[in-house]
C-alpha cells in the first residue's frame, strides 16, 4: 500500500534524468570552482635558504626565494618567524656547524632521506634540510662533501653539522590554508594594473558602446527608411563575430608595423589599452544594439501618444517615457556587453602580449615558461568570478526593482523621416556598421595575398589557402566535431532541464537546476578552462589533452543558450498537449518525444545553433585546454596571429573559412526567425 | 456508423483530500457514479471540479482518499494505464498532426494493424458528422470542428470512462448548445460512463443523468438535475443553479413566513418557528393572480427592466419596501398594481 504511493516516482524517467543533470551539473560547474578555490588558498608552509661562509663557517640569510618565513638576524642570531611567531633560532657555530633552538620543540625526531637530506619533525615543526654544495674553482680539486649531520642535544636544540660552504635550505612542505595570495594580489603591481586595465577597459567600452548602440536603435525603431532590415541582419552578423578577430586586425592595421601606419608612415600605433576599448565596443556594440532594438520596438503606441497628447515633446517623451520602458532591455544588453568585454581575452592578448588585463594574466601566470603558477592563477580566477557575479548582481538588482508589465505591442510607431534626418540616420548607421566590417573586409582580403616573414606584398595568391589545407585542414574537422557533439549535448541538456524545470518543478531539484544552469554565465572562458584541468588532470578521470575536455568546456559554457530557448518555446505549449497523449495510453517517455519534443525541436535548434556559432568561435577556453592534434580552428588562427614569425596568411585563410562556416547557418536562422515572426502577427490578428 | 462495444466502468470516490501548498483545494469527496452514467460536476470556479477530474483520469494523486474504476482501486495508477478518454477545454489536438493522425495515436500506441486503424478512423469521424477532413490540420477547422476531433480521439480507444473538462466553454453560444446535445448523444450511444465537468448550469441541467455542485472543494449536493434544481440543499446550490428570487426572515409559530423588510403572505408546511430562513421563488413561478384569487404578495410596479428573456420588476408594498424579483413571465406595465402568487417556493435553512 505504501509502495504503491511511490509508484508515480519509479515510473517517472524524468526523475531520472533529473539526479542524472545535477550529477553533471555538479561535476562540471561546482567542482572545478571549488577546486579553483581550494588551490587559491593552499600553500605549502614556505621554505627559507642559509649559506655557510666557505671561510668562517657563519650562517647568513639568503633572502632570495624565501617563502612563508620572516628572517631576522641580530648579534649572530638569526630568528625565523611566521605570522610574526618565532619558530627557529639559528646560532652559528663556525666551521659549519649550526644549533637550531626550536620553538615549543618537545619530542623532535629525525630521519635521514639522503646523504644531504634530513628531515626534522614534531608536532609543531616539519623541515627538511638540505645542503648544496659547489666547487669553488673549475680547476680545483675535487670536493669530497662531509654529509649532512644531526645532533639532538637538549629538550630544543639541534646541532646541525653540515660541509663547510655549502647552501642550507629549510623547507616545510606541510599545507596550510592561507589567504595570502589574496594579499599578493591585492597589493602587487602586476595584479593590481591587471585589474584596473580590466576594469578601465569593461567600463569605458561599456560606455562607448551603450552610447552608440542605444542611440542607434532608437532611430533604428521610430524611423522608417530603405535598407533598414538589411543594416539589422548585418549588425547581427556582428554579434557573432570571432572574438579577437578585430584585436588582430587592427593590429595589422593600425600597429607601429601595421599596413597603414606604414602606408601613411604615421608615428602611431594602436598596440594599447585604447586600442583594446576601441576594439572591444566595436565587439559588444552589436549585443547592445540588438536588445535595445527589440525593447524599444515593444512599446506600445499609445503610450507614446498619450505622452505627446499630455503635452510632452519628443525629447520629453524619449527621456521620460520611451527610455524609461526599454530601460530593462538596455540594461540586459550592456550587462552582456560587460560579461563579454571582462572576459574577452583574445582581444587583449592579440593585440599584445604586454597588456595586461586579467584575464590575460591568469593565462599567463597558468602558462607561464619560468614555471606556471597555479595558486596565483587560481586566485586571479576566483578574483574574476567575484567581479562578474558583482556585475551580474548588479543587473538582478536592476531588474528585480523594476519590474515593469511585459510590454509587447502589435502597434508601433513608424515615422518616415524628412530628408536631412534620413541622410543623418543612414551616414550614422553606415559609419558603424563599415567600423565593424573592417575587420572582416580586411581579412578577406589580406587572405588572398602573399605574406612574406609577416608584411603583406603586393601579390595576388592562392597560397595561403593552400598551405592552410596542406597544413591545417585536420583543424576544420576538429573544430565541427567538438561544434557539433557539444551541441547535441546542449540539446539534449537543455530540452530536458527546461522540461524540468518548466513543466516537473520537483521540489528543490528544479529550482537548485535553475541557478546552476546560469553559473557559466559568470565563469570567464579562461578560469572554467583552468578549473577543468584541475579536475581532469587526475584520476579517476584523465581527460586532458583529448577532446573530450574541450567538448565538456563548449557544452557546459554555451548550455544556457540552448536551455533558455528551449524554456521559452516550453513555455509556449500547452501542458495539455501531452497530457492527452498520456490519456490515450502513452508512457512519459513516449508522450513527451511524440508531442512536446516535437513541437520543441524547430525553436531549439535555432537556439542551438547560436550555441554552435559561439562554439565556433570560442577562444579563451579553448586557449587553455587544446592541446594537438585536437587543435580547433580557433586555436590555428590563434598561434599564427600571436607566436613570433607566424603566418599571417594561413591566419587570415582560415578566419575567411571559420567567417563561412558562421555566416551561413546564422543566414538561415535569422531568415526562419523572420518568418516566425510574421507567422505570430497573423496569429495576433 | 459502428463503433465497437465499450464496456463502461462504475466510478466510486471515497473521501479525497488534496491541498496545493496551504490552498486545500478538495476537502473530503465522495461520490459514485454508476456504468453508462452521465455524471456533471459543477461548480463556480476554484471549487475544485478540475482538480476532481484530474484525479479521477490520474494526471493529479490526492493526498488522501481512493479512486476506484469497478472494484479496482486505481488511486496511484498513472493515466496511461486507467484506459480513460480525456476530452480537455481547449482541445489540446496537436498542431503538427493531422486529423488523422491525430486521432490514430491512440490505436498506434496500442499498436493496432495499420489497415484496421484507417477503418476505425474513418468510423469515428463518421460518427461525429465529420467524414472526409482525415488530411487536414487542427488548425484549419473551426473551435467546434477541433472539439469534435478531440472528443473522436478520445473515444476511437474505446475507452472505459469518458472525462470532459469544460469542453464547450471555448465556444460561442450557438455551438455550445447543438454540441452539447451531440456530446449526450454520442454518450448514450456508446452507453459510455461519463465525467463532465462545467460550470454552466443550463449546461449541466440539460445533459447530465445526475451532478454534483460542489463549492469550495465541497461537494453541495448530488442528485438528479431536476431534484437539485428543485430541491436545493442550501443557498449556495439554489443561487448557482439557475436564476432565484431570494426573501430572507423567519417562520412565525403558526407556521407563516415573515419577512425581515417585506410585507407578505405566506404560509408554510411547517408548524414550529425557526429563524434565518430564506425562501427562493425560481422566476418562471411568479405569476399575476386576479383580485379574488389568493396571493402572496402586493404591490404597484415601479420599475422594470428587460434582460433578454428574463424581466426584472421592482414592486412597491402597502408599507413602502421595494421587492424585486426576475421572472420569464409578463407582469405588466410601470405603475399598475398587482397582485402575485408564487407557484411553488422552496425554503432554504
Amino acid at each position: 500500500m505504501q509502495l504503491k504511493k511511490y509508484n508515480k516516482w519509479i515510473k517517472d524517467p524524468w526523475i531520472f534524468f533529473s539526479f542524472f543533470a545535477v550529477f553533471i551539473a555538479i561535476a562540471l560547474i561546482i567542482i572545478p570552482q571549488f577546486r579553483l578555490m581550494f588551490a587559491s588558498i593552499k600553500e605549502e608552509k614556505g621554505i627559507f635558504f642559509l649559506k655557510l661562509q666557505s671561510d668562517t663557517g657563519i650562517a647568513q640569510a639568503i633572502s632570495e626565494g624565501t617563502k612563508g618565513f620572516e628572517i631576522e638576524e641580530n648579534n649572530g642570531f638569526l630568528t625565523i618567524k611566521k605570522n610574526d611567531k618565532q619558530v627557529l633560532v639559528i646560532e652559528s657555530w663556525g666551521e659549519g656547524k649550526v644549533l637550531l633552538t626550536v620553538n615549543n620543540g618537545k619530542n623532535i625526531n629525525f630521519e635521514r632521506i639522503s646523504l644531504d637530506k634530513l628531515r626534522i619533525f614534531n608536532k609543531t615543526i616539519n623541515f627538511i634540510i638540505s645542503q648544496k654544495i659547489f666547487s669553488q674553482s673549475l680547476f680545483g680539486t675535487p670536493i669530497s662533501p662531509e654529509s649532512l649531520e644531526l645532533e639532538i642535544i637538549g629538550d630544543n636544540t639541534i646541532l646541525l653539522k653540515s660541509h663547510n660552504g655549502a647552501y642550507l635550505s629549510f623547507e616545510d612542505k606541510r599545507i596550510e590554508y592561507t589567504l595570502n595570495n589574496y594579499i599578493r594580489f591585492f597589493t602587487k603591481n602586476k595584479y593590481i594594473d591587471a585589474m584596473k586595465n580590466s576594469l578601465i577597459v569593461t567600463i569605458a567600452s561599456s560606455i562607448l558602446a551603450t552610447t552608440l548602440a542605444v542611440s542607434l536603435a532608437y532611430y533604428f525603431a521610430r524611423y522608417q527608411f530603405a535598407g533598414k532590415s538589411l543594416m539589422i541582419t548585418l549588425i547581427t552578423m556582428g554579434a557573432i563575430s570571432p572574438p579577437f578577430l578585430g584585436g588582430y586586425v587592427w593590429r595589422m592595421l593600425l600597429g607601429s608595423q601595421g599596413i597603414i601606419t606604414k602606408l601613411l608612415n604615421l608615428n602611431f600605433t594602436i598596440v594599447n589599452i585604447s586600442g583594446v576599448i576601441w576594439v572591444i565596443t566595436w565587439l559588444t556594440f552589436p549585443l547592445i544594439f540588438l536588445l535595445s532594438y527589440d525593447s524599444f520596438t515593444a512599446i506600445d503606441k499609445t503610450l507614446i501618444e498619450s505622452s505627446f497628447g499630455l503635452g510632452a515633446n519628443r525629447q520629453n517623451t524619449l527621456f521620460r517615457i520611451e527610455i524609461p520602458l526599454a530601460m530593462p532591455g538596455i540594461i540586459t544588453g550592456i550587462y552582456m556587453a560587460m560579461m563579454t568585454a571582462f572576459a574577452d581575452f583574445g582581444t587583449p592578448y592579440v593585440m599584445s602580449i604586454n597588456l595586461n588585463v586579467l584575464p590575460v594574466l591568469v593565462y599567463k601566470e597558468y602558462m607561464s615558461e619560468v614555471g606556471s603558477n597555479f595558486p596565483m592563477a587560481s586566485t586571479g580566477s576566483i578574483v574574476m568570478i567575484m567581479i562578474s557575479s558583482v556585475i551580474l548582481m548588479g543587473q538582478r538588482i536592476y531588474l528585480a526593482t523594476r519590474a515593469y508589465a511585459s510590454i509587447t505591442s502589435h502597434d508601433v510607431i513608424l515615422i518616415k523621416p524628412l530628408k536631412h534626418k534620413k541622410l543623418f540616420i543612414m551616414t550614422y548607421a553606415i559609419i558603424i556598421i563599415s567600423i565593424i566590417f573592417i575587420p572582416h573586409l580586411t581579412v578577406t582580403i589580406t587572405s588572398f595575398f602573399k605574406w612574406s616573414s609577416g608584411v603583406i606584398k603586393p601579390i595576388i595568391t592562392l597560397e595561403n589557402y593552400s598551405r592552410m589545407i596542406g597544413t591545417e585542414l585536420h583543424s576544420i574537422y576538429v573544430s565541427f566535431l567538438l561544434g557539433t557533439t557539444a551541441t547535441f549535448l546542449d540539446i539534449a541538456f537543455g530540452v530536458g532541464i527546461a522540461y524540468i524545470i518548466v513543466r516537473k518543478r520537483y521540489p528543490f531539484i528544479s529550482n537548485f537546476l535553475n541557478i546552476l544552469i546560469m553559473i557559466p554565465y559568470i565563469i570567464p572562458g579562461t578560469v572554467l578552462g583552468i578549473g577543468f584541468i584541475l579536475i581532469f588532470n587526475s584520476s579517476p578521470l584523465i581527460l586532458t589533452g583529448t577532446w573530450v575536455i574541450l567538448m565538456l568546456s563548449y557544452f557546459i559554457r554555451k548550455l544556457p543558450f540552448t536551455m533558455k530557448a528551449s524554456e521559452a518555446i516550453l513555455y509556449q505549449i500547452h501542458p495539455n498537449l501531452e497530457e492527452a497523449a498520456k490519456s490515450l495510453g502513452a508512457k512519459p517517455t513516449r508522450s513527451f518525444f511524440d508531442i512536446t519534443y516535437k513541437l520543441m525541436i524547430g525553436g531549439v535548434i535555432s537556439g542551438a545553433t547560436l550555441s554552435f556559432l559561439h562554439i565556433m568561435t570560442e577562444i579563451s577556453s579553448t586557449i587553455v585546454l587544446y592541446r594537438p592534434p585536437w587543435k580547433p580552428m580557433t586555436a590555428v588562427i590563434f598561434e599564427n596571429t600571436t607566436r613570433a614569425g607566424s603566418d599571417f596568411g594561413i591566419a587570415s585563410a582560415m578566419t575567411v573559412v571559420l567567417m563561412f562556416f558562421l555566416y551561413v547557418p546564422l543566414y538561415f536562422i535569422t531568415k526562419k526567425s523572420r518568418a516566425q515572426k510574421k507567422g505570430e502577427m497573423f496569429d495576433a490578428y | 456508423m459502428h463503433i465497437d462495444k465499450i464496456i463502461p466502468v462504475r466510478v466510486k470516490i471515497k473521501n479525497i483530500l488534496k491541498s496545493f501548498g496551504k490552498n486545500k483545494v478538495l476537502k473530503g469527496i465522495n461520490l459514485s457514479v454508476e456504468e453508462g452514467e452521465f455524471f456533471t460536476i459543477i461548480g463556480p470556479s476554484g471549487c475544485g471540479k478540475t482538480t476532481l477530474l484530474r484525479i479521477i483520469s490520474g494526471f493529479c494523486t490526492p493526498d488522501k482518499g481512493n479512486v476506484y474504476f469497478n472494484e479496482k482501486d486505481v488511486t496511484h495508477l498513472p493515466p496511461w494505464e486507467r484506459n480513460i478518454g480525456f476530452v480537455f477545454q481547449n482541445y489540446a489536438l496537436w498542431p503538427n498532426m493531422t486529423v488523422f493522425e491525430n486521432i490514430a495515436y491512440g490505436l498506434k500506441i496500442r499498436k493496432m494493424p495499420r489497415n484496421y486503424i484507417e477503418k476505425k478512423v474513418k468510423q469515428v469521424l463518421e460518427f461525429v458528422s465529420l467524414s472526409g477532413i482525415e488530411k487536414q490540420k487542427p488548425d484549419e477547422l473551426s473551435g467546434g470542428m477541433q472539439q469534435r476531433v478531440a472528443i473522436a480521439r478520445a473515444i476511437v480507444i474505446n475507452p472505459s470512462l469518458l472525462l470532459l473538462d469544460e469542453p464547450l466553454s471555448n465556444l460561442d453560444a450557438k455551438i455550445r448548445v447543438s454540441l452539447r446535445k451531440q456530446i449526450k448523444e454520442i454518450q448514450k450511444e456508446l452507453s459510455i460512463t461519463a465525467i463532465y465537468v462545467t460550470h454552466d448550469q443550463e449546461e449541466a441541467l440539460e445533459v447530465s443523468d445526475r451532478i454534483v455542485v460542489m463549492n469550495m472543494g465541497e461537494s453541495q449536493q448530488i442528485g438528479k438535475p431536476e431534484e437539485v434544481y428543485n430541491n436545493p440543499s442550501n443557498l449556495f446550490v439554489a443561487s448557482f443553479l439557475g436564476e432565484g428570487n431570494f426573501i430572507k426572515g423567519s417562520i412565525n409559530q403558526f407556521g407563516e413566513f415573515v419577512a425581515n423588510d417585506l410585507s407578505i403572505r405566506l404560509k408554510t408546511k411547517y408548524s414550529t418557528s425557526m429563524e434565518n430562513i430564506t425562501i427562493m421563488i425560481r422566476p418562471e413561478d411568479v405569476t399575476v393572480v386576479g383580485p379574488e384569487e389568493d396571493y402572496h404578495i402586493e404591490g404597484k410596479i415601479v420599475k422594470r427592466y428587460y434582460a433578454g428573456n428574463l424581466k426584472k420588476y421592482f414592486i412597491k408594498t402597502i408599507d413602502d419596501s421595494t421587492f424585486s424579483f426576475e421572472t420569464f413571465n409578463d407582469i405588466g406595465s410601470v405603475g399598475l398594481s398587482v397582485k402575485l402568487n408564487f407557484k411553488r417556493f422552496y425554503l432554504i435553512k
